[in-house]
């Protein structure tokens, strides 16, 4: 037998103190009296006889004893000489990501999760240390290498799904740094799906996979949505919607999503979607800013709540803010420049050099044939044919009015700044040759120079251009440059949060917050209104809706994840590389005859009491 | 030496001066005019003349008075006095309750039992002692004149008091007869072997000849005892031992039982006509000695 705290058997040191109180207890005084006539009558009378007393008092005395050495054990933890298989650590790994939230028969995946790890917990050992980290966005180590069972069973059973996208990758580094603490730690993980271990990985032999996905789940969902208004339209959003289907669905499944607005059904649309198919559908919708957009997705036999809707506002959109500093200003530049201002989307505020630097910062800086020597830093800069070197620009004229190409390459055309912008037959002049840093991409390249560069220095997001538009070919140029400056102009405003002010959060995340946060929140069946309250000015996003800070802050949280939506099935998760079976977590249970041990000895002291107090003080009336 | 001793100490001179004071505070009080014989309503032979009455045939004719046939020409019969000798029976418990754990009941029960056979003796009356156990020992045959005072208090004063008190018994073979009619006291404390043998024991009493008069010497610590905890408890008669664990609580309890068991021993005395008194073994002889004898005695009206 082992003591798991030995420290406590010190105590036994107690067992003097009823010792010394026999050996050294008061006699009881004997008084003559007249006649015993009238104290017959007592109840509590002690008549026996001595042989019987010294009995009693023996057994009395014997009965501490036990009630304090079974006390002592208790406290000491006595367990077993645990099997050569028996681990020193277990690391149970709760998977508790959306999927886990899949329902059959009323009962969630992390239920059945709970029920199976609590009984091969209970079996476990007592010297056998337990550490209980819980999945999802993040891994979550909720108890580390404590043998306090009835606490690790009580994280455990305080554990519910959260909507959230399961990271396994940051999961598996987490249980693989507890298990490493101990030579023989077993890794328990409950899932839908096992971990995926590299090759050749240790831990792998260690672990073990208790499966709880369903048999044959069915499940829909929308993975991927987006909202923004519709260009140079007003009160007209589109909103980008991806439903998935699992891949463990039976058959084709027919799926209809009801998009409502402010409380009025605005669309209805069926599709069928085969077992791990997408389908990707734009929603053109008419609405006022702030009115409340809901997308439900309904399907038959559907087990995940949680990926089958969407609430969000219809965003407001503040004009993105331009500061124009021009010196000799570009007939064509300005001709693009302007067609944008039309547009009602961006508000331009024009200068000359002799206004720098200006008070109000805007959302993005274009500097044509000027660059300012104190180098703007906080937001992104279009330099467009600039004149002289600044900042991380160096630049050096080319004499002659430049140098004249008749076509130029595109070396990216997929990156935003070119979108929908074609440059063939364009013929441009280069005015100057650029030397800017190398983390800045080429688009444009004329012979062998590059003509129109994008990209990011230092965290500042920068698009130079290198030619003169008036001198260039300028039929073919006519349409591209308003296309490439507004291009640019919102590829730079991009990472400037302001310029939309819906943020688009996913549960796990932290946003900053104080006070009270609304939410129109999916729980997985309905809509709800709950409040959270942020404290010291950050909130985690721990659920799915609409969220409404102080100040006017809209946000939105959606699960959108395609491996959630993907709810895996039980045949699928088996036949995954695991190399842990439920069979092994199950062969721990045989050796846990020792656990009950301080259990056992604790009803042992009550015993002993309750047989004491039945022997020695069952007439006593206190 | 010892029983001199102990004799000086219940009775020296003082008491016995207090004991003759006090009969004469009685003697005062009842105005009595008569001393020795004390009448009674029966006719009888001696000189003092009480009445006349019709001859009836089979009378003894000695008694006709002849002058007064001479004078009214009737037979008539003169009646006389008759003076009976009053006894007076002490009856004294010497069980070993009277004297343990606390002497001062002995000495208050040899006090009462003096003083009253003094009085008795005073009055020229027969007196006797008896000890009360067991059974019943008669220690002195009956004594009369004031003389023999002094072999009272020597029978009184060797008294060895042991043994249990059996009540019923005692009760049973004390039987005075119709000559020794008289005045009986019985002093005890009346503990006998059960809570019901008190109460036997009063109704053997009632048929007893005479004016009977029960006195119960209690210590103030055999009804509020000083106990608490745990203590074993010896019986100085049986030897018996008893363990208890003693409250506050059960100590009231007891009190309420001691308290009870004088009541229904009071009543029932009441209610068999025989006087019955308690007297306490710190408290002051004289008075209560006093209070027994006006509560109305024969013994009393004979002083």
């Amino acid at each position: 037998m082992k003591f798991l705290i030995p420290g406590y058997l010190h105590l036994a040191w107690l067992a003097l103190i009823p010792l010394a109180l026999y050996l050294f207890r008061k006699q009881a005084k004997r008084i003559p009296v007249s006649t015993l006539l009238f104290f017959r009558s007592l109840s509590r009378e002690h008549q026996e006889s001595a042989w019987l007393r010294r009995l009693k008092r023996i057994l009395s005395l014997l009965l501490t004893l036990l009630v304090l050495w079974l006390a002592v054990l208790a406290l000491a933890r006595p367990t077993g000489e645990a099997a050569a298989d028996t681990p020193g650590a277990v690391v149970v790994l709760v998977d508790r990501s959306a999927s886990m939230a899949a329902e059959r028969d009323g009962q969630s995946r992390l239920d059945v999760a709970k029920g199976e790890l609590r009984e091969r917990l209970r079996a476990l050992p007592s010297q056998v240390v337990v550490s209980l980290v819980a999945m999802d966005a993040k891994a979550h180590v909720l108890l580390s290498r404590s043998a306090n069972r009835r606490e690790c069973l009580r994280l455990l059973e305080e554990m519910q799904p959260r909507p959230m996208e399961g990271r396994p990758d940051l999961a598996r580094a987490a249980v693989a740094r507890l298990a490493e603490l101990d030579d023989n730690a077993a890794i328990w993980h409950s899932g839908d799906a096992p971990l995926e271990w590299p090759e050749g990985d240790a831990l792998a032999e260690r672990y073990g996979f208790l499966n709880v996905a369903l048999d044959r789940p069915v499940n829909v969902g929308i993975t991927g949505f987006q909202i923004r208004p519709a260009p140079l339209e007003r009160d007209r959003y589109e909103c980008f919607v991806q439903l998935s289907a699992a891949e463990a669905n039976e058959g084709p499944l027919v799926a209809s999503l009801e998009v409502t607005l402010a409380g009025r059904l605005a669309q209805l649309r069926e599709v069928e979607l085969e077992p791990g198919a997408t389908a990707s559908l734009v929603l053109p919708l008419e609405g006022l800013r702030g009115q409340e957009l809901r997308l439900q997705l309904d399907a038959a036999g559907d087990c995940l709540g949680w990926d089958n809707a969407v609430v969000v506002p219809l965003p407001e959109v503040k004009p993105l803010l331009v500061a124009w500093f021009a010196k000799d200003t570009d007939p064509f530049t300005e001709l693009a420049m302007t067609s944008l201002i039309e547009a009602g989307r961006i508000e331009m505020l024009r200068g000359d050099p002799s206004a720098w630097p200006m008070e109000n910062e805007p959302d993005v800086y274009v500097f044509e044939h000027w660059l300012p020597q104190e180098w703007p830093t906080e937001r992104p800069v279009i330099a467009l044919e600039p004149r002289e070197s600044a900042g991380p620009i160096r630049v050096r004229v080319l004499p002659k009015g430049g140098l004249p190409h008749e076509g130029i390459r595109t070396l990216s055309p997929e990156h935003p700044v070119l979108f929908r912008v074609t440059g063939s037959r364009v013929a441009l002049t280069q005015s100057v040759v650029l030397d800017v840093p190398d983390t800045l991409e080429p688009l444009w390249m004329a012979g062998n120079e590059p003509i129109l560069l994008a990209g990011e220095s230092e965290g500042q997001r920068l698009v130079v251009t290198a030619f003169s538009p008036s001198r260039s070919e300028q039929l073919a140029l006519l349409p591209a440059l308003p296309l490439v400056l507004g291009n640019a102009l919102y590829w730079c405003a991009e990472s400037v949060a302001q310029t939309q002010r819906l943020q688009a959060t996913r549960p796990g995340d932290v946003i900053p917050a104080t006070g009270l946060v609304e939410w129109t929140e999916w729980d997985g069946v309905s809509f709800i209104k709950s409040s959270q309250e942020a404290t010291l000015g950050w909130l985690e996003i721990d659920r799915l809706g609409a969220w409404s800070a102080g100040e006017g802050r809209l946000g939105v949280a959606v699960l959108a994840s395609l491996g959630e939506t993907d709810v895996p099935s039980a045949e699928r998760s088996v036949d995954d590389k695991a190399s842990g079976t439920p069979a092994q977590i199950q062969s721990l249970r045989v050796r846990g005859s020792w656990a009950n041990w301080p259990e056992i000895l604790i009803g042992g002291v009550l015993f002993v009491l309750l047989l004491e107090s039945y022997l020695f003080h069952r007439h006593a009336v206190f | 030496m010892a029983d001199a001793t102990e004799r000086e100490e219940l009775f020296d001179a003082a008491f016995l001066d207090r004991l003759r004071l006090l009969a004469l505070r009685l003697r005062k009080r009842r105005q009595l005019t008569r001393r020795g014989a004390q009448a009674s309503p029966a006719t009888g032979f001696t000189r003092e003349f009480k009445d006349y009455r019709h001859y009836t045939p089979k009378e003894d004719y000695r008694a006709i008075d002849w002058r007064l046939y001479a004078r009214l020409d009737k037979l008539f019969v003169r009646l006389y006095e008759e003076t009976q000798e009053l006894n007076l029976h002490l009856v004294l418990d010497t069980s070993g309750s009277m004297e343990r754990p606390y002497g001062e009941k002995r000495k208050q029960a040899l006090r009462f039992a003096v003083a009253l056979a003094y009085l008795g003796l005073s009055s020229q009356q027969r007196v006797s002692l008896y000890t009360m156990g067991d059974t019943v020992h008669q220690v002195l045959a009956p004594l009369r004149g004031q003389g023999n005072i002094e072999k009272v208090i020597q029978a009184v004063t060797s008294l060895k008091f042991d043994g249990f008190t059996d009540i019923r018994k005692s009760f049973e073979e004390f039987r005075p007869t119709r000559q020794r009619f008289g005045v009986i006291f019985v002093i005890s404390d009346f503990f006998g072997r059960d809570v019901n043998s008190a109460k036997d024991a009063v109704q053997r009493a009632s048929v007893w000849p005479g004016e009977t008069h029960f006195l119960q010497i209690v210590h103030p610590k055999e009804r509020e005892p000083d106990l608490d905890g745990e203590v074993e408890l010896s019986d100085v008669e049986t030897g018996e031992l008893r363990r208890f664990w003693l409250t506050r609580r059960d100590v009231t309890r007891y009190t309420e039982t001691f308290d009870a068991f004088v009541s229904d021993l009071s009543n029932e005395c009441a209610s068999r006509r025989i006087d019955f008194m308690q007297c306490r073994s710190d408290e002051p002889f004289e008075e209560r000695f006093l209070d027994i004898l006006v509560r109305g005695s024969a013994l009393a009206g004979g002083v």
